[in-house]
């Protein structure tokens, strides 16, 4: 494995070794080799991509077909111990239903083999803010108490390594904003969390890496930006804003580094075959017709993009 | 030991949940209230013949299958099964923690029908010590039913349907043919211990034996090892198959 | 620009084809009924158990026939037409233990109760439906196997063909009858316990339960003696359609009601009010289902 390619992290907690699983004759997941580190790394994909199954084969749920899951050097399923220091939230909404939400942490945090689970489940109800409700069965939950429920459970033993399948699912705006907050702070505090979701806004506030799956297979890996910029078949958007739009345009389209324009109003939206051709260009063009810009911002470089990039011939 | 502590329990809760374990519980004493109306000269022969042939024959097997088979198997049927693995525990640990809160499981539904018809056994055939036998039997059976029914629920998605089979098919028909077959007979192994401890003539119940000695040692010595093969294989279950 | 909405036509199109109503509905469901209990369209390992015992229950019969064409005249020996219902006793019952459960537990549990009733059916059409599933299945299974060994009989019989068929046709009213009361006790039974259990295998495995169990105390109780213990025949529920059988081809078979002292037609009483009990429990139980 190279240091130096994108897939791979200086520190990883993490690593997937070639990994490869069928079931029966579907191939879910191929050859998928990449590693994993402190901070926040956001898995993508469509629906049937292999999300689920890579983290249940991250987790030691599944047997790996071929190739090696180690965390943190070992492998889970050879040695349980390891997972002591891993924090898992599934994508179903599956629980103790008869058990109280205090309760159910408690159990989590005994068998992680912590200290006092009395004290740690208060504490990890408290960070997700289930306490009113806590000691209400949580078969009466709904659907987003239902997954704070389980991301305290996830919680509570302090884990270095969150493998995190959904875990907005079913939460309310308030609710997602709080949770992504609290990973975002997990993921600065130098833990290493992998969250699967399909809502990419979200991804994209939480997550400073990402790894990206279609059919069962990696598709990118990186940072956002980064991956946007390799994308160079497809024309960067650039917004313009300025009160001439029409005679900045005529003068943007005659460059070699702008493909096309559009005028909506008083923007621009110029599409770049050469972004940083058309960076340098655009002050000189503008100050040559005397026109003042007062915007420059690229529009497609969200994780939508990149994504509808990745996946869109599929 | 917290760890398998906690598993325990709460296995254990989950499998008395009320309602089922209500049902199971007056399915396992019916045969009480046929010793309570039994004719004053027929009371010797229903106690025994009951409790053989209606609870260790049928009703404990269908509860003990009912319960066991639901161990791990509402674990997988409700996906809560990664709550136990991805955690620090060896396999070995959880394995043993919910096959021995089955067996406990098991006895605790079936003692109440056992206590009741051993109370109105001693007091119409004046035999303070008639529920030993039974109860000894109770616990034998949980134990050989427990390690045949654990990993059924771990390793098929119709268990209970297996264990329907080995109870009406393998127990009830087969294993009556030959005594090489009775031998692998969960009931008949607590009958063993049954015959072996309970007094005087028994009569049909000597019958269902179908040719096997009774012995107490022997019983407890055969499921004590089936106990112990069914651990190491649900523990070889758990390591390295697919949990989800 | 002004605030006006405009429908934007995206390519949808309706359904513009027949549509069929709730007798179609019905049949479907009836025809899921089938392919659930024979495992049709599934994995082969759920065809195993229910093909095993028809496999099982059609080749006795031409086992019978066979002999019979073998070893010459063994009619008295081999089981008759109404002996056959007890040869085979156990083996509808154990697939009607599945079966039922089958029909009506995995609906239920998997939340698609709800989806069937979003069509144009009400939940006597769909409980219906299940029990036309079920009756016909098991019909067939008590009746194919008799038509073999009625057929294969009087291609054997020294009268001929049509002389033994002259001769006996009784048998073509007679089976269909008592095949019919097996089913409504057995079936009724084995869905009412099924609305309840929320599992297919504890399902099968109460009703079986209940019936031996049922039966065992039946035997002991009713020959107790203390007043009004013969009442306890009542509970020998898998006995009640032999007795009709009994009564039917007359036949003189050992029956705890029989022992009891009670006459035939209680039987049929017993097997209706059982019939109407169990049919009320799952109204009761369906009604209320969201």
């Amino acid at each position: 494995m190279s240091g130096l390619d994108a897939r791979f992290v200086a520190e990883p907690r993490i690593t997937i070794d070639e990994v490869s699983k069928w079931f029966g004759q579907k191939v879910a997941v191929s050859e998928i080799a990449c590693s994993i580190g402190p901070g926040v790394t956001g898995l993508l994909g469509p629906n049937g991509a292999g999300k689920t199954t890579l983290l249940r084969l991250i987790t030691g749920l599944l047997r790996p077909s071929e190739g090696h899951v180690l965390i943190a050097g070992v492998d889970p399923r050879q040695d349980p111990k390891i997972l002591g220091s891993v924090g898992f939230v599934a994508e179903d909404e599956s629980v103790y239903g008869r058990l109280s939400a205090r309760k159910f942490v408690e159990f989590n945090a005994t068998l992680a083999g912590v200290e006092d689970p009395v004290v740690a489940a208060a504490g990890a109800i408290d960070i997700v803010d289930l306490a009113e409700a806590a000691d209400r069965p949580v078969g009466e939950f709904s659907k987003g108490m239902r997954q704070r429920a389980k991301v305290a459970a996830a919680l509570v033993h302090n884990p270095d390594i969150l493998v995190l399948d959904e875990p907005l699912n079913g939460a309310d705006p308030v609710q997602r904003a709080h949770l992504i907050e609290l990973f975002v702070r997990l993921g600065s505090e130098g833990r290493t969390v992998l969250v699967s979701s399909h809502v990419l806004h979200e991804v994209e506030r939480m997550a400073s890496r990402i790894i990206a799956m279609t059919d069962g297979r990696l598709a990118a890996v990186g940072d956002v930006r980064s991956l946007r910029s390799l994308m160079t078949d497809i024309p960067q958007t650039i917004r313009i804003e300025c009160p001439e739009p029409r005679r900045l345009a005529a003068a943007l389209i005659e460059s070699p580094y702008t493909s096309g324009v559009e005028i909506e109003g008083s923007t621009i939206h110029a599409q770049a075959a050469d972004p940083a051709g058309l960076a340098r260009a655009l002050p000189i063009v503008a100050r040559q017709l005397d026109i003042v810009v007062t915007l420059v911002e690229p529009e497609d470089e969200s994780l939508e993009s990149v994504f509808r990039y990745l996946i869109g011939g599929r | 030991m917290r760890a398998f502590r906690a598993i325990a329990v709460n296995v254990a809760r989950r499998l008395l949940q009320r309602r089922v374990a209500i049902a199971l519980v007056l399915a396992t004493s019916a045969h009480a209230l046929v010793i309570l109306l039994a004719p004053a000269g027929d009371v010797f022969d229903a106690y025994h013949g009951f409790t053989v042939l209606l609870y260790l024959a049928f009703a404990l097997p269908i509860a003990a299958l009912v319960t066991a088979t639901a161990a791990f198997g509402d674990e997988k049927r409700e996906s809560t099964l990664p709550y136990l693995v991805v955690k620090p525990v060896g396999r070995l640990t959880i394995a043993s923690a919910v096959t021995f809160a089955t067996v406990g499981t098991i006895v605790l539904v079936g003692l109440p029908g056992v206590i009741a018809s051993s109370v109105i056994g001693a007091i119409r055939l004046d035999e303070p010590a008639i529920g030993l036998a039974a109860i000894v039997a109770l616990l034998v059976a949980a134990v050989g039913y427990a390690a045949v029914f654990v990993p059924l629920g771990l390793l098929f998605e119709r268990a209970t349907l297996a264990g329907l089979a080995y109870i009406f098919v393998w127990e009830s028909i087969l294993a009556f043919a030959a005594t090489t077959l009775a031998a692998s007979s969960i009931w008949r192994i607590g009958l063993t211990a049954y015959v072996d401890l309970a007094d005087g003539s028994l009569g049909d119940v000597d019958d269902a034996l179908a040719g096997l000695a009774p012995g107490l040692g022997g019983a407890a010595a055969k499921v004590a090892v089936l106990l112990g093969l069914s651990v190491g294989f649900s523990t070889w279950i758990l390591k390295r198959r697919d949990l989800a | 620009m002004t605030d006006r909405a405009i429908i934007v036509d995206r390519g949808y199109r309706p359904y513009e084809g027949d549509r069929l109503g709730t007798g179609a509905a019905r049949r479907a469901i009836v025809r899921e009924g089938y392919r659930r209990v024979l495992g049709l369209r599934r994995k082969a390992r759920s065809k195993v158990f229910p093909w095993a015992l028809i496999a099982f229950m059609v080749l006795l019969a031409a086992l019978f026939v066979m002999i019979q064409w073998l070893a010459g005249d063994l009619t008295d020996e081999l089981p008759g037409h109404g002996e056959y219902f007890d040869t085979i006793s156990a083996l509808p019952i154990l697939f009607m233990a599945l079966a039922a459960p089958q029909l009506l537990v995995p609906d239920r549990t998997q939340g698609v109760l709800s989806v069937y009733l979003s069509r144009p059916l009400r939940m006597i059409d769909y409980l219906g439906a299940k029990a036309a599933a079920l009756g016909s299945l098991m019909m067939s299974l008590y009746l194919v196997p008799q038509v073999i060994l009625y057929l294969g009989l009087a291609a054997l019989s020294d009268d001929g063909f049509f002389g033994y068929l002259g001769a006996n046709l009784d048998i073509l009213w007679k089976v269909p009858t008592v095949a019919l009361v097996y089913l409504a006790l057995h079936g009724s039974l084995a869905f009412a316990i099924a609305s309840y259990v929320p599992r297919i295998g504890f399902a099968a495995g109460t009703y079986l339960g209940a019936v031996i169990i049922a039966n065992r105390l039946a035997d002991f109780l009713s020959g107790a003696d203390f007043a009004g213990a013969r009442w306890f025949a009542l509970l020998s529920f898998e006995q009640h359609p032999r007795v009709i059988r009994d009564w039917v081809f007359g036949l003189d078979g050992r029956t705890i009601m029989g022992s009891a002292g009670f006459d035939p037609w209680l039987s049929l009483v017993v097997v209706g009010a059982v019939t109407v009990l169990s049919g009320a429990l799952i109204w009761a139980q369906y009604r209320r289902l969201p």
